[in-house]
């Protein structure tokens, strides 16, 4: 089968500044891809370049099995949506969403049932006749949604789609866009900066940093098991230790980190004694109590220097006696205290836990 | 200990009390003028031509509407105000062609360009309206630098007429009233969310469709002030029917100016000067109305 989008070393330079650096990555039929990063990463330009709206400075861009970097815009078999919606503020509704079958040159009649169609997806119907100027912002969203699908586009591109909601609203928009774009089966491209917001839609991220793909998977790969330091602090919060491989036996690296004891943790990918490396482990995924049981490994002793109360659960910051600071999460299943700041305590994790990245 | 009620009634008012000067200085030198000549409108006229004869420019302290019933019974200034009209109106739509032209070429342009071209566009306004005028001349008039170019390379074996006809006049009033026309429309297509032409494109929409759909409908509230303006300068229009036009093209501003100051018939010029204002203050609240309408709807 053949993908919806392929994207093959995707270049994109203005000026000096090259804001897209060997991007490659295909979205298979009806999938939803999220591209995640930090501002400036080349999400957008990625997205812009797919659209049509940026030319490619080098690599290939397919939809639908067709090369696409010299067909115009308005040639491409597109739907986006804009961060800032962009409605047409003097047209009514009923004519935003019409507008691509006006285009196209379908006639009014159908052009009137296809509308009310698209609104009767986006649970907006009988908006017709109003002014984008006269809806909330979550109506606008799914009036600019409804406009982007209504030519059942090959291909559907989200700019930031819900940034500029507020954040309940978001969370629930967010539910609803995933099962809008899984009923019209669409293939889609996301672009983010909420890493939130791309694990709960996606079927799959490509985590982005300064124009490349760190890494590009599951949203469960990605937050389990990051390819590198930059996704695993990016994607949710994590505790990053670095040091150097001391020793490599039985299948486990010992990790040697400055003040602190040495570290065990599964040695993939594998690597060699001497090795700068980081090793990551989650907040939830570290124990934490007065004192660590007999046998337990990376044993930690250390202070709690703050406490985050956040209703389920509660995360301490622990400093460590080498100075070094863990992050820890733990849930409070009842109204026992927990730990308080000033309190002396032990963490550790099972090598399983921690994750080396090489 | 000052009073509360008087305080607040201070701060209601406020916005009245810093815009005193403003009212005061409007009052002393324009309403109060206005009202002057308003009244010398109203005067007899004292007869007699020309100058030198010892005779004041309206008869003080008479009170008649002759010089309105004049204007209003003579062919002659019917005649001319029904040109002025279509001058201003002639005007108004070649100045919102041009300048629509310009200010998207702005709006289109890259930086640098941009930049250039605004420059260009705004330089007339550095040099003075006769100098402009003047300038007009000496490169279009019949012993002009283009009519010796035309000449020299045979193209032509008459100077060609290009000056003192409608063209000349309405292209003199073009270069007058541009820059605050290309302007008033480039400021509007550069306060357009780049976003909207991008939808329309994604949409399905080439160049074409994209100005026609987009562009153009959000810039039409520009393009109506840009007319507007046209149209009341070029009504209003003296130096260039003067300058480069010729009698037939006279204006009721140039009318004005010679009722004034070559017949000396102060009353008739000030009255010619009030019909003027009638005409220009009516189209333009008409035009106001116009404007407003469809704004109203597409927020209510």
């Amino acid at each position: 089968m053949t993908s919806a989008i392929r994207v093959v070393d995707l270049v994109k330079r203005f000026g000096a500044i090259t804001a897209v650096d060997g991007v490659s990555f295909d979205v298979a039929k009806g999938e939803l891809i999220a591209l995640l990063g930090p501002s400036g990463c080349g999400k957008t330009t990625t997205l812009r370049c797919i659209g049509g709206y940026e030319t490619p400075t080098a690599g290939i861009i397919e939809i639908a099995g067709q090369v696409v970097n010299d067909i115009p815009v308005h040639r491409r078999d597109i739907g986006m949506v804009f961060q800032s919606y962009a409605l047409f503020p003097h047209k009514t509704v009923g004519d935003n969403v019409g507008f691509a079958l006006k285009m196209r040159g379908v006639p009014k009649a159908e052009r009137r049932r296809r509308v009310a169609e698209s609104l009767e997806l986006v649970e907006l119907p009988g908006f017709e006749a109003r002014y984008p100027g006269q809806l909330s912002g979550g109506q606008r969203q799914r009036v600019a949604l409804a406009r982007a699908l209504i030519h059942r586009p090959s291909v559907l591109l989200l700019d930031e789609p819900l940034a500029n909601l507020d954040r309940k609203l978001r969370q629930s928009m967010r539910v609803e866009l995933k099962l809008i774009q899984e009923k019209v089966g669409v293939s889609t491209v996301f672009v983010t900066h909420d890493q939130e917001e791309a694990l709960v839609m996606s079927d799959r991220v490509a985590v982005m940093e300064d124009g490349r793909i760190h890494q590009l998977g599951t949203p469960s790969e990605v937050y389990h098991r990051p390819a590198t330091p930059f996704v695993a602090t990016f994607i949710g919060e994590t505790n990053l230790l670095e040091g150097e491989v001391a020793a490599v036996e039985g299948g486990l690296a010992r990790v040697r980190i400055a003040g602190e004891r040495d570290i065990l943790v599964g040695a993939t990918p594998p690597c060699a004694p001497g090795r700068r490396v980081a090793v990551t482990v989650r907040p939830e995924r570290i124990e934490l109590a007065r004192e660590a049981p007999a046998g337990a490994r990376n044993v930690v002793i250390g202070t709690v220097e703050f406490v985050t109360y956040l209703g389920a659960s509660a995360s301490y910051r622990v400093v460590a006696a080498g100075g070094q600071r863990f992050l820890v999460t733990q849930p409070l299943a009842d109204d026992r205290a927990g730990f308080a700041e000033g309190d002396t305590v032990a963490l550790w994790w099972a090598a399983d836990r921690g994750l080396l990245l090489a | 200990m000052p009073d509360a009620a008087a305080l607040a009634r201070v701060a209601r008012h406020r916005g009245l009390l810093l815009s005193l000067p403003v009212i005061a200085f409007f009052l002393a030198f324009f309403l109060f003028p206005l009202l002057s000549l308003f009244r010398v409108s109203l005067a007899a006229n004292p007869g007699g031509t020309g100058y030198g004869e010892g005779r004041a420019f309206y008869v003080p302290g008479t009170w008649t509407l002759d010089n309105y019933a004049r204007f209003f019974g003579d062919p002659y200034f019917l005649q001319l105000a029904l040109f002025t009209l279509e001058l201003g109106l002639l005007t108004a739509l070649a100045t919102t062609l041009v300048s629509y032209a310009l200010a998207y070429q702005i709006y289109r342009a890259r930086p640098l360009m941009k930049s250039a071209l605004l420059m260009i566009v705004i330089l007339p306004k550095f040099t003075n309206v006769l100098v402009l005028m003047y300038g007009f001349l000496v490169v279009f008039g019949a012993n002009g630098l283009l009519n010796r170019l035309l000449l020299a390379t045979g193209l032509v074996r008459e100077p060609v007429q290009m000056v003192y006809n409608l063209f000349s006049v309405i292209l003199g009033e073009i270069v007058l009233i541009l820059p605050y026309c290309v302007l008033v429309i480039a400021a509007v297509l550069h306060a357009i969310d780049p976003a909207l032409e991008d939808a329309a494109r994604g949409l399905g929409a080439g160049p074409f469709r994209v100005f026609w759909e987009v562009t153009l409908p959000l810039s039409l509230p520009a393009v109506g002030v840009a007319g507007l303006l046209g149209f009341i300068w070029g009504v209003g229009a003296f130096v260039a029917p003067y300058l480069l036009g010729k009698p037939e093209l006279y204006t009721l501003a140039v009318e004005v100016d010679r009722q004034t100051n070559w017949r000396l018939n102060w009353a008739m010029g000030a009255a010619v000067a009030f019909v003027l204002m009638a005409i220009i203050v009516g189209l333009v609240f008409v035009f106001m109305r116009l404007g407003r309408e469809p704004a109203v709807e597409a927020r209510a």
